[in-house]
């Protein structure tokens, strides 16, 4: 069984070069001493949500900034 | 567009506060070759791992288009407003990552995720990890400018506000504060701003 970090990587960059990502990056949590398949597993399961449909891109990703 | 550019935009302007709304959209303007589009996804997250992230994908309008990128930032949907708007513009900073700070392989990933997990000494460091700092303090010197922390320092020193009341005038998290304030958010900014990214 493929690791979450092994599924990332495969999502990310297929070997059969169709990818089209052209960077990742990451802010950490509380936890300072997180594992790279923890951060991973974050990564597919954001993806997974995503792809679901059942959610939408916020726009007023400030919310009311007089109040 | 030069993150020297977006920094004046935010410095000209007279809000009380800088709207992550807006800097996407100044971005999304002026940058257009790196950036057509930026995505704000709510996403369930566990922000003891991670508070949110950033996957920037190729996309076009049409075969006959040139390709443009989307900036996915996912962030954790129960961060308060404060938190996410922080999160958000850190990841939103990505953008100006030069060539060798993006992962872009399968190689580069891996190498992010191994540095992400453990201590590396700074000669160590990938540029693709050092990113990671420097958006950090991209995102405090748009969100607190010095025309606002100009406003702020002198109060928070002669404790007429604290850095929570600070934070809440700001719409930034508590925790940025003592960064903002710090001695060496100057050396900071000049530093990010003569990079020419």
């Amino acid at each position: 069984m493929s690791t979450e970090l092994n599924r990332a990587a495969d999502a990310l960059f297929p070997s059969n070069g169709t990818g089209r990502v052209g960077n990742v990056k990451f802010f950490r949590g509380r936890n300072r001493e997180v594992t790279a398949e923890q951060l991973a597993d974050q990564l597919n399961r954001a993806d997974d949500q995503v792809r679901s449909g059942n959610i939408q891109p916020v726009v007023e990703i400030d919310g009311d900034l007089t109040a | 567009m030069r993150y020297s550019e977006l920094y004046e935009y935010v410095q000209s302007q007279t809000t009380a506060a800088v709207s992550v709304k807006d800097l996407a959209a100044q971005i999304c303007a002026h940058h257009r070759s790196d950036v057509g589009i930026v995505n704000f996804w709510p996403v369930e997250l566990d922000s003891n791992v991670s508070y949110g992230h950033i996957k920037y994908e190729w996309d076009r309008d049409s075969p006959y288009e040139e390709e443009f990128r989307i900036a996915n930032i996912r962030y954790d949907k129960n961060l308060n407003r404060c938190w996410r708007r922080f999160v958000c513009c850190k990841e939103l900073m990505h953008v100006f990552d030069k060539p060798d700070e993006r992962v872009d392989t399968r190689e580069k990933f891996f190498r992010l995720m191994s540095e992400l997990e453990s201590l590396r000494l700074k000669e160590d460091m990938s540029p693709m990890f050092y990113s990671e700092l420097e958006a950090q303090w991209m995102a405090i010197i748009l969100l607190c400018p010095p025309r606002l922390r100009n406003i702020y320092k002198p109060l928070l020193e002669s404790k007429t506000m604290t850095e929570y009341a600070i934070a809440l005038k700001l719409k930034i998290p508590e925790a940025a504060i003592r960064n903002t304030m710090n001695d060496y958010y100057d050396q900071a900014m000049e530093r990010l701003l003569n990079s020419g990214q």
